[in-house]
């Protein structure tokens, strides 16, 4: 509170303001649409702002990141097997681990570059067989992403029109549908993933199609619930007057206005299935050699956890910083895109 | 009341038919038979293995007989084992699973609550952000990367517990830690949100007003309505902690159910495939069937309505 006694207020402080009635309806500020109203309430959030630039990196990385060390991850030298890790430019740095010496279990310090009269230096080391483990990790982002791109995608579509049918037509058409959705709601996907992944064989394409399957009853409820809440206002009425086809209604006037929350819902999807690929590849029903995801460096370096600890905890970390900078940004649109919304 | 429970239960059983049929012929799908890769048997000898155990029937013959033995709580006899009863096998190994997901559950479910109620209480001081902070991490790093840097920082390097194996509780504590992380989030999250909601309410105010003490006002007042949504969570968490016992089962080689599940998969024995598909999909669905009944009892305010409105 200012001070108020003892200051003198002049009379003229107290004029009445000047009053330009043809400025009463002018707009201050630019007007914005959806995504930029989005996307200025995103840029308040940092949390989701830095995962959104490290993601990037991340992603920047699991394209150029295989051409960058030099070395092929296929290609296998007995060798230069389970080398550490070493980067020249900061090898002299002790507290770093990239000096490219590895501390065995009696805690004497070895260093195999040297023994072994290696002049290279692997970046993130080798694995059992010799392979570059930089560039076999890119490789692994990539199918990863690649992966819970692909069955996000089929998740959405799918349970985007699985929703909007079974919300739009209601009646029996909405019953049976969700009574389909509440009798797959109660199957642990656990069981039906790994069943289907037996009978279609590990690979890229079943552990997509068995997340797909699995994953597409959260988006379909969701968007049945916007659905139901959209189809009774005035411009979907107004529109179906004008002689609009239901399709039409569905994706071109309901649609629009879901776009926040399928945004939202895809990008929790996401995570889930970079977890599901390498819970997957853990149990030993992920991608098959040579083929590198992060399931399988992790379950491989996991194997050889007590003597090369770099192997898995590479893998991990980058598995982990993927996984949070998704939750990060699922976190910040949802903020952003409804305030409703926030849990 | 009454009406909605009979109609949960009969959508139970519906879900549970579905469930066991459709694992029955999805495993009939998978290629090879548990015999094919384990030792090399004349076509004579796999002939007799087959009629021994029934797989030289037709598959709805096979179904039909199964599904009836199922019914009288007969779930086979192991491929791998041989001769053991698939009941048996798994009744040896309900011990350290159940031990294991009830410690974590607990753990994670009161660590989380502290978590979220001191986040609630400390709104936008550094205590929330941690705590938020905490909660995406153990949101976002998956149980089985959690469990592996546990075992290999705490037992390897730092030798406080025992590595791996199960011989009593300290061997049970990095396990269920690493399994706890996922509830230990959730629940922070959650109670956070309920918490602010709850200390923004009319008759917190009037609490205050009274001269409760701001630990009586948290404690007595504020926790206690919290705490009911909370009750929600529950059926997710034990998805997820199904799935995360399969994989901290096998890094800390527990001899549980999901570890035996992994290797039943590994070697294609059919019957405990399906003996242990039929317990996971019987648990969780009893679990959250409970779990709605529970909510609609401690909160009067939910009307559970028997679908046909």
């Amino acid at each position: 509170m200012a001070n108020h006694s003892g200051k003198r207020f002049p009379k003229e402080m107290f004029e009445p303001a000047h009053y330009d009635e043809s400025l009463g309806e002018k707009i201050e500020k630019p007007s914005l649409n959806f995504w930029q109203d989005a996307w200025l309430r995103v840029k308040k959030n940092k949390a989701a702002i830095i995962s959104l630039v490290l993601l990037t990196m991340l992603i920047i990385m699991a394209f150029i990141g295989p051409y960058l060390s030099g070395y092929d991850g296929d290609v296998q030298r007995a060798e230069h097997n389970n080398l550490p890790p070493r980067i020249e430019a900061i090898q002299h740095i002790d507290w770093l681990p990239f000096n490219g010496t590895i501390t065995n279990r009696e805690g004497e310090t070895l260093t195999p570059y040297e023994d072994r009269q290696v002049e290279e230096s692997y970046w993130f080391g080798t694995d059992q067989f010799g392979r570059d483990l930089f560039t076999r990790l890119w490789e692994g982002v990539q199918i990863s992403l690649l992966i819970a791109f692909l069955a996000t995608a089929i998740d959405m579509i799918f349970g985007v029109s699985y929703g909007a049918i079974s919300g739009y037509f209601g009646g029996r058409v909405d019953n049976i549908m969700q009574r389909i959705i509440e009798i797959l709601m109660g199957i642990p996907n656990l069981v039906i993933v790994i069943l289907l992944i037996l009978i279609l064989e590990p690979g890229i394409l079943s552990i997509t199609i068995a997340l797909a399957i699995t994953g597409w009853t959260t988006m379909a409820r969701v968007v049945r619930g916007q659905v139901l809440k959209l189809k009774n206002e005035e411009f979907a009425l107004a529109s179906k007057t004008l002689g609009a086809t239901n399709i039409r209604i569905i994706f071109k006037h309901l649609m629009p206005n879901m776009v926040g929350v399928i945004i939202i819902n895809t990008m929790f999807t996401i995570p889930n299935a970079i977890f599901f690929e390498a819970f997957l590849s853990f149990i030993g029903l992920g991608l098959q050699p040579p083929d590198a995801s992060l399931g399988t460096l992790i379950e491989s370096g996991f194997k050889s956890l007590l003597l090369y600890p770099y192997q898995l905890i590479i893998p991990s970390i980058v598995i982990s910083l993927l996984m949070i900078t998704f939750n990060l940004i699922a976190d910040g649109l949802r903020d952003a895109f409804d305030p409703k919304m926030r849990d | 009341m009454g009406k909605y429970v009979l109609q949960r239960i009969g959508y139970m059983l519906i879900t549970l038919f579905i469930i066991v049929s459709l694992s029955y012929f999805l495993m009939k799908l998978i290629p090879g038979s548990p015999f094919s890769a384990a030792e090399k048997l004349t076509d004579s000898q796999l002939a007799i293995m087959n009629a021994k155990y029934g797989l030289d029937q037709p598959v709805p013959i096979q179904y039909l007989k199964y599904m009836g033995n199922v019914l009288q709580g007969d779930l086979g006899v192991s491929f791998q084992f041989s001769n053991t009863p698939v009941t048996e096998l798994i009744s040896q190994r309900v011990g350290p699973s159940v031990t294991l997901g009830l410690q974590a559950m607990i753990f994670g479910t009161i660590f989380g609550i502290v978590l979220g109620v001191i986040a609630a209480l400390r709104q936008n001081t550094w205590m929330d952000y941690g705590s938020t902070f905490l909660a995406i991490l153990g949101k976002s790093i998956p149980s089985f990367v959690f469990a592996a840097l546990l075992q290999y920082f705490i037992a390897v390097k730092l030798g406080w517990l025992p590595v791996a194996f199960w011989r009593g509780f300290e061997y049970s504590i990095l396990p269920s830690i690493a399994l706890a992380i996922f509830p230990i989030s959730i629940a922070a999250r959650f109670m956070r949100t309920e918490m602010i909601d709850v200390l923004g309410s009319d008759y917190i105010t009037l609490a205050r007003a009274k001269g409760a003490t701001p630990f009586e006002v948290a404690f007595k007042h504020a926790l206690r309505n919290a705490l009911i949504p909370v009750v929600t969570v529950l059926g997710p968490l034990t998805a997820a902690l199904m799935t995360g016992s399969l994989v901290v089962e096998q890094v800390f080689a527990i001899p549980g159910i999901g570890e035996q599940f992994v290797t039943s998969i590994k070697v294609l024995d059919h019957p405990v495939i399906m003996g242990t598909t039929i317990l996971y999909a019987t648990l969780f669905i009893v679990i959250i069937f409970i779990v709605d009944i529970l909510y609609s009892i401690i909160d009067p305010r939910i009307r559970l309505s028997g679908g046909n409105n």
